[in-house]
C-alpha cells in the first residue's frame, strides 16, 4: 500500500510531465495538466494496491486531463512546441521536435509504446480504443516519422 | 534506435522548479480549488447582500485602473501642479481625460506631458502653457534616454511629437500637448 505523496511525486513527476507535453505539444498546458494531476492525486488520498496500479492511475489520469485542456474552445488554437527545451545530442532533439510535429493522437501512442514501453494491449485499454486501432495510429505515425526523419534512424 | 534517441529525448523533459512547487503544495496539503470556490462563493453573497456592483472595474495596482480610479476621486479644475502630485509616481495617468506621460531625467526633475480632450482639460492645459512659458528652457539643462537615443533638453522640447511617437494614448487624440518640468524633491513645478 503506497501511501507516501512525496514518493509518488518525486518518482512521477518527469513522467506524467514527459507524457502531458506528448498530449498537448505546448509546455504551459502541460504544467497546467501536471499540476491538475498530482492535485487529484494528493486530494483524494488513494491507496494504491501497486507500483503498477499507480503508474497506470496517473498514466490515466493524464491522459483525461490533456482531453480537458482541448475541450475548451479557448484552448483549441494553439501553437505548436516551439524550441525551448535544449538537448545534448542534436538527434535526440531532431527525433523529439519531430514526433512533436506529430497530431496528438499519434503522439499519444508513440510516446506511451516507445517511451513507456507499453504493450499495444495496454495503451488500447489505457485510451479507450480498439486494439487494431492503436496498431494502425502506431502504423501511420511511423511512416509520418520515416519521411520527416533522416534514412539512418531506424524505426521498428 | 529511434526508440533509443527518444528516451534519450525525453530524459532531459524535465521542469525542476514546478516540481519543487507541487512537492511543496502537497506538504502544505493547500487545496487552492476549493478554497477560490469558498471565497467566490462567500463574495457573490456578500456583494448580493450589501448590493455591490461587482462589475466595476477592480482597483488593482495596473497603471489603467489605477487611473480609472484617480479619476473618479481628482476634481475636475485643478492646478497643473496638483494633477501631477496626483499621479505620483504613475509613468502614466489619464485623469479626467487629461493623459499625463512622465519622463524621469536626471537629478529628481521630470517632464510631464499633458495632454486633454475636454474643455476642462483644455483650460488646465492652458494654466500649463502658462506656467511653461516661464520656464528657462536653458536651465537646468537634462537628457533623457528614449528608445536608446539620448536626447538633450532643447531636441526634446523642439521635437516633443518625436519624444512621444511610441506613446499611443497621448497621439490618438491627435491634439497638441504641453509639457511641464517638475522638481521631484520640492515637489513644484520648476518655473
Amino acid at each position: 500500500m503506497l501511501t507516501n505523496n512525496a514518493y509518488a511525486i518525486e518518482k512521477y513527476f518527469d513522467m506524467v510531465l514527459r507524457l502531458a507535453l506528448a498530449r498537448t505539444g505546448d509546455k504551459h498546458h502541460a504544467d497546467d495538466v501536471v499540476q491538475e494531476v498530482f492535485y487529484r492525486f494528493v486530494k483524494k488520498e488513494r491507496n494504491f494496491e501497486s507500483e503498477e496500479h499507480l503508474k497506470a492511475w496517473l498514466i490515466k489520469v493524464t491522459i483525461n486531463c490533456s482531453k480537458n485542456v482541448f475541450l475548451n474552445d479557448f484552448f483549441k488554437n494553439t501553437l505548436p512546441l516551439t524550441e525551448e527545451i535544449t538537448f545534448e545530442n542534436p538527434e535526440e532533439g531532431e527525433v523529439y521536435y519531430t514526433v512533436m510535429s506529430l497530431p496528438a493522437k499519434y503522439r499519444t501512442v508513440i510516446h506511451l509504446f516507445y517511451y513507456e514501453d507499453m504493450p499495444i494491449k495496454d495503451i488500447s485499454n489505457l485510451l479507450n480504443l480498439k486494439e487494431s486501432t492503436v496498431k494502425s495510429q502506431l502504423h501511420r505515425a511511423r511512416e509520418m516519422l520515416k519521411e520527416k526523419l533522416k534514412e539512418d534512424i531506424e524505426i521498428v | 534506435m529511434f526508440r533509443k534517441l527518444y528516451k534519450q529525448a525525453n530524459e532531459s523533459v524535465t521542469d525542476q522548479a514546478l516540481k519543487n512547487k507541487v512537492l511543496s503544495c502537497q506538504r502544505k496539503k493547500v487545496s487552492f480549488k476549493p478554497f477560490y470556490a469558498t471565497a467566490l462563493v462567500a463574495f457573490a453573497v456578500f456583494a448580493l447582500v450589501l448590493n455591490i456592483n461587482v462589475f466595476k472595474p477592480s482597483q488593482n495596482t495596473d497603471i489603467e485602473t489605477a487611473s480609472y480610479s484617480a479619476r473618479r476621486m481628482m476634481p475636475v479644475q485643478e492646478s497643473a501642479e496638483n494633477l501631477i502630485q496626483y499621479t505620483g509616481v504613475l509613468p502614466y495617468a489619464d485623469i479626467d481625460g487629461i493623459e499625463i506621460i512622465r519622463l524621469d531625467i536626471s537629478d529628481g526633475i521630470s517632464v510631464y506631458l499633458l495632454s486633454g480632450q475636454t474643455e476642462n482639460s483644455a483650460e488646465l492645459i492652458k494654466k500649463a502653457e502658462l506656467t511653461m512659458k516661464n520656464i528657462d528652457l536653458t536651465v537646468p539643462e537634462f537628457e533623457i534616454n528614449h528608445n536608446n537615443t539620448t536626447l538633450k533638453a532643447s531636441d526634446i522640447l523642439n521635437n516633443l511629437s518625436t519624444v512621444v511617437t511610441d506613446m499611443p494614448h497621448i497621439l490618438k487624440y491627435d491634439i497638441p500637448f504641453t509639457y511641464v518640468l517638475y522638481d521631484n524633491e520640492t515637489k513644484s513645478i520648476i518655473e
